[in-house]
């Protein structure tokens, strides 16, 4: 745990299609797959929150959820709900490092007992993080609780140190199999981060030792102390009646400092009896960012012991900007019984203002529905991306420069999807000779097989599109070019926008450019000769204050009578006219000048090397008796051919 | 800011507007009042004075304004709100003193308001 994680890149599944299983050996959830690739070793977080509709077909013991990491299990978590809702519900997560190469992450299902269980939701959640600043374990010792109060899970607990300051997002998710020991008040779960609770969560099972799941969450800043993080468990009545924890596992990530974080810890009640999810008034998150940034939330819901509401119970979700992402459902073994749901999402956006809102409603007709405390974690994870190359040149001969940035996007799901992926910038000083290509290269490829809009905006892409729906993909680009220096300029943009369609819908492909091009080197030419001297000939004036160049111009009016304004026209400039001030101790000197103003044309050197040809016209000196040691003197000439 | 054609005039300080009308006037006889009408506007004059600031490049700079001195008019926008006009640039000053240094000359250009 050296380096404190950052955003590298993501993989959000949902689907809404339904997936039965009668095994009680884990099998693949058909939607809720994914593989990619890495270049190199990632920290990788996986969360996935598959649930059942009211009046799915389910086992009363429930189903398992599990993630298949390359062919490997983890994270197993088994919950059932009660006979009249049938709604199930788990949400488990991994976090671990995956190295190099190709890699499948699965959803894993698997029914309780040996009859049809239903999935009709899910999210697969992939987060890819650079560093390694985490921690995980996994457990599978059976540990019961038979006391009021919370108390400390056994099996899951980790002490570090951050390597400095960072927010830290804990999760734990705890559950029991069917047949352990578990009271039907069912367990409640928080999370203790240096001797602290937060985030207690409550959930009852069908019945008397029915597995019984749960998952909480808290974001929490810390700085570079040992701390101790544990899993925390107890009777959801706070009775003495037994309950237990088979599995567990509890995962601490610890982002770069940077990274914004917003928590709700709401414990006041809210209530509804609408099927439509609306707005939890507790978890109202508002925040506006000021560059582009991933937003990781994780929420969960929950209704205490000895609250009433229907059996067909709660839905809790999370809503980003007025769109709702993501939900999930859960009911346990009694309308007065706890119940409690968790879900997470992810989703990259850009600098504006934004709200993450919690959501909830009942899961059936207009049955009552009750959210008791939630526990909502955003985290605004800043996007990693390469500002600039530094290039110095000053050399000859050819360089070749650049920045390659890929940002594979693969969406599945419905809604509105905004892909603002790749910024980037390259600033090169230049001075020497040779050529230079400086190149700003950038593609993005979507391959969109979903319902719903999709909008790509960035410097290239081609889309290949077989699904329904209407695609606008808009090109932008520009570049500003400042140029001061000599030598041409041959500035340019090179496109190309390909469409293959063999899909339905009807598509337009615009391509629009407008190039302003303001050149302000027009026709400047300087004969470069001495340098910071004001020279007439090779006489070079002394001690000069100020120089005054007037260019004049003769313009020629055409009064227009009835008030309209006169037409002019420039006649023609008489030539510039030079006016220099200056003083001299030296009577010599001040004769020499004087003898310049002789009618020969002279050349008058600027400074700067400017020069052009000159009369004198004009010199005059100071003779004042008391400043005999600095007589001001004042020149005047004027250009000629 | 203000801009000619496009063109930023640089670290712009000070727009003086000369605006001048053509009146012809006549006196009458014993009268105490003289026959006066407005025949024409004369167009405005206006004239920009800036900095070049601290721009080793400040004689490109210089030529950037000298350059637009062609006779063509240009739209003028002092950007403080008025209207935009059409003008044509005249006469331009530039002056160095030891004070602030090569690189800061100062200028004036005037403008010629046409139609």
């Amino acid at each position: 745990m050296t380096t404190l994680l950052g955003y590298d890149s993501k993989y959000i599944v949902t689907s809404a299609s339904q997936f039965q299983t009668s095994s009680t050996s884990l099998v693949d959830d058909s939607y809720a797959s994914q593989g990619f690739s890495l270049d190199s070793a990632r920290t990788v977080l996986v969360i996935y929150a598959p649930h059942s509709n009211y009046g799915d077909t389910e086992p009363t013991a429930g189903f398992t959820a599990a993630i298949s990491i390359d062919g490997a299990d983890h994270s197993l978590a088994k919950d059932s709900g009660n006979s009249t809702g049938k709604v199930v519900r788990n949400c488990v997560f991994w976090v671990g490092t995956l190295g190099a190469g190709s890699h499948t992450i699965t959803g894993r299902l698997a029914a309780n007992a040996a009859s049809t269980a239903t999935i009709s939701n899910r999210i697969l959640l992939i987060l890819i993080l650079t560093g390694d600043a985490f921690s995980f374990v996994e457990n599978s010792t059976s540990q019961a609780c038979s006391q009021t109060g919370l108390i400390d899970d056994s099996y899951a607990q980790v002490t570090f140190t951050p390597p400095g300051s960072c927010k830290a997002l804990v999760l734990y998710c705890a559950s029991n199999d069917p047949g352990d020991t578990e009271n039907a008040y069912g367990k409640k779960a928080a999370v203790n981060i240096a001797g602290a609770d937060y985030g207690q969560v409550d959930k009852s099972p069908y019945g008397t030792n029915a597995a019984d799941s749960l998952f909480t969450c808290h974001g929490i800043a810390l700085t570079a102390v040992s701390t101790t993080v544990k899993g925390r468990f107890g009777n959801a009545a706070n009775s003495t009646t037994t309950v237990t924890v088979h599995r567990r596992h509890l995962g601490v990530l610890l982002f770069q400092d940077g990274t914004l974080m917003d928590v709700v810890t709401s414990t006041t009640q809210v209530s509804t009896t609408s099927n439509s999810l609306v707005d939890d008034g507790q978890a109202t998150i508002n925040r506006t960012t000021t560059d582009g940034r991933c937003l990781l939330v994780v929420a969960a819901g929950t209704k205490r012991y000895n609250t009433s509401s229907s059996y067909g119970a709660e839905r809790y979700g999370i809503g980003v900007d007025s769109v709702d992402q993501i939900w999930s459902r859960g009911c346990g073994y009694n309308n007065a019984y706890a119940n409690s749901m968790a879900t997470a999402w992810a989703q990259s956006l850009t600098a504006a203002s934004h709200t993450v809102q919690g959501r909830f409603s009942n899961n059936y007709s207009t049955n009552s529905a009750k959210i008791d405390a939630r526990q909502v974690v955003a985290l605004w994870i800043p996007v990693e991306t390469i500002t600039y190359v530094n290039v110095s040149e000053s050399g000859t001969g050819a360089e070749a420069i650049g920045v390659a940035v890929d940002v594979p996007v693969s969406e599945s799901g419905a809604s509105t999807d905004t892909v603002a992926g790749v910024q980037a910038s390259v600033d090169i000083a230049e001075t020497g000779q040779g050529s230079e290509n400086e190149i700003i290269g950038g593609a993005i490829d979507v391959v969109e097989s979903g319902i719903g809009s999709d909008t790509v905006v960035d410097i290239a892409f081609s889309i290949s599109d077989s699904g329904a729906g209407t695609e606008t993909p808009i090109l932008e680009a520009s570049i500003p070019s400042a140029e001061s220096g000599v030598g041409v300029e041959v500035p340019s943009v090179a496109s190309t926008l390909t469409v293959e369609d063999g899909g339905i819908g009807t598509d337009y492909a615009t391509m629009t450019w407008t190039i302003e091009f303001h050149e302000t080197g027009v026709g400047v030419e300087f004969a470069w000769r001495i340098k910071d001297s004001v020279l007439l000939d090779s006489t070079s004036l002394p001690h000069v204050l100020s120089i005054k160049i007037t260019d004049e111009a003769q313009m020629s009016d055409k009064k227009i009578q009835g008030g309209s304004l006169p037409r002019r026209k420039m006649v023609g400039k008489p030539g510039r006219v030079v006016e220099i001030q200056g003083w001299s101790d030296s009577q010599s000197e001040l004769d020499a000048m004087d003898a310049l103003a002789d009618g020969s044309r002279r050349t008058f050197i600027h400074p700067s090397g400017d020069s052009f040809a000159v009369i004198v016209t004009g010199f005059d000196y100071d003779r004042t008796a008391d400043q005999y040691t600095r007589r001001d003197y004042r020149l005047t000439l004027k250009e000629t051919r | 800011m203000v801009t000619f054609g496009g063109y930023r005039l640089p670290h712009a300080l000070q727009a003086t507007i000369q605006d001048v009308r053509i009146i012809n006037e006549r006196l009458i006889p014993s009268a105490s009042v003289g026959h006066r009408t407005d025949e024409t506007a004369g167009g405005r004059i206006i004239t920009v004075s800036g900095e070049i600031r601290d721009d080793p490049d400040y004689v490109l700079r210089l030529e950037e304004i000298g350059v637009r001195a062609d006779d063509t008019a240009r739209a003028l926008d002092l950007e403080d709100g008025s209207s935009v006009i059409k003008a044509k640039l005249g006469t331009i000053v530039a002056s160095w003193t030891v004070e602030d240094g090569l690189e800061r000359p100062a200028y004036s250009a005037t403008f010629h308001e046409t139609s």
